[in-house]
């Protein structure tokens, strides 16, 4: 859910459920720990599936360093994982949390956490799949790209200009 | 006119055009390297959405689309489709064109038709 479009239970069940009807998902995720524990709850006893999100929150991070480095920190960070268990949270995404962090909450809660750059230690792990494929250039370093598509979408722009300039593109085949 | 419609014009008898079609910013950036135009087409309808036919496409489809490729397109021109039930007569034609143009910041519009259309081309003509 983006940003302040879940600022209070009745705001969050009202989105939700529109983000549900309209587009037929199977769960909706939203960001943060005991802040929006309320919220959660009220979502679930609506019957919508809700994955939580912990460590660094996009949506009102102003820093995107790595969260558990602080003891005061990881303690948070561990209570919201269990308060969002409590809640009732399907699973949790953590996002850039210190290795031993992630690795002590996915002992301790039951639900999978899923990973993006918090370590191996997750039941699971996520990446956006333009930084997967090389469509996005994001120099992050959680990311690990797995493909260049930037340069085999580029290579078949470039045949395809070659063959129109040479009116090669196209043949009879495909002309009517 | 837009210098960047003349220079397309001006290639005529002289090089080939090069045109494809784009929904988004990271791949409208890599095809821009090769293309003289940019279509953002409302056959997003079906490549995107899975409709069975361009029908269903909205106003607000062609625009949030458009306002991503627009981040990717630097040189070429970029055209946006009207989608369907848009432009049916002047009024509207020239409202949503007037929409289109100023949220999406792109070159220029296309639309389908002959004669049914011309007043409306013409109308939309004249206020650029």
């Amino acid at each position: 859910m983006p940003h302040n479009t879940y600022r209070n239970s009745k705001e969050a069940l009202s989105n939700a459920k529109k983000i549900i009807s309209k587009t037929k998902c199977d769960a909706i995720k939203l960001e943060g720990g005991k802040k929006v524990v309320q919220i959660i709850k009220t979502l679930i006893k609506n019957k919508i599936p809700v994955m939580g999100h912990l460590g660094v929150l996009p949506q009102s991070a102003t820093n995107f360093k790595f969260k558990g480095k602080e003891i005061a920190e990881r303690k948070i960070i561990l209570r919201d994982s269990k308060l969002l268990e409590d809640a009732g949270v399907f699973s949790i995404v953590l996002e850039c949390v210190e290795s031993s962090l992630a690795k002590e909450i996915t002992k301790t809660v039951k639900v999978p956490t899923i990973g993006i750059g918090a370590s191996v230690h997750c039941d699971g792990q996520v990446l956006v799949t333009d930084d997967l494929i090389g469509l996005n250039k994001i120099k992050a370093r959680f990311v690990k790209r797995y493909s260049n598509i930037e340069k085999q979408i580029n290579d078949a722009a470039l045949k395809f200009k070659k063959d129109v300039i040479r009116s090669k593109f196209p043949t009879k085949k495909h002309s009517y | 006119m837009n210098k960047k419609i003349l220079n397309f014009i001006k290639k005529k008898n002289k090089t080939k055009i090069i045109s494809l079609t784009a929904y988004s910013k990271n791949i409208a950036s890599i095809i821009d390297r090769h293309c003289d135009l940019v279509l953002v087409g409302d056959s997003l309808g079906s490549v995107l959405y899975s409709f069975s036919s361009t029908k269903k496409v909205t106003l607000d489809m062609m625009i949030e689309h458009s306002k991503s490729v627009r981040m990717g397109v630097k040189k070429s021109l970029m055209v946006v489709d009207m989608p369907h039930n848009t432009y049916r007569n002047s009024k509207e034609a020239l409202s949503n064109a007037k929409k289109i143009i100023s949220k999406t910041k792109c070159d220029a519009i296309k639309l389908e038709g002959g004669k049914k259309v011309i007043q409306i081309i013409k109308g939309s003509r004249h206020a650029s």
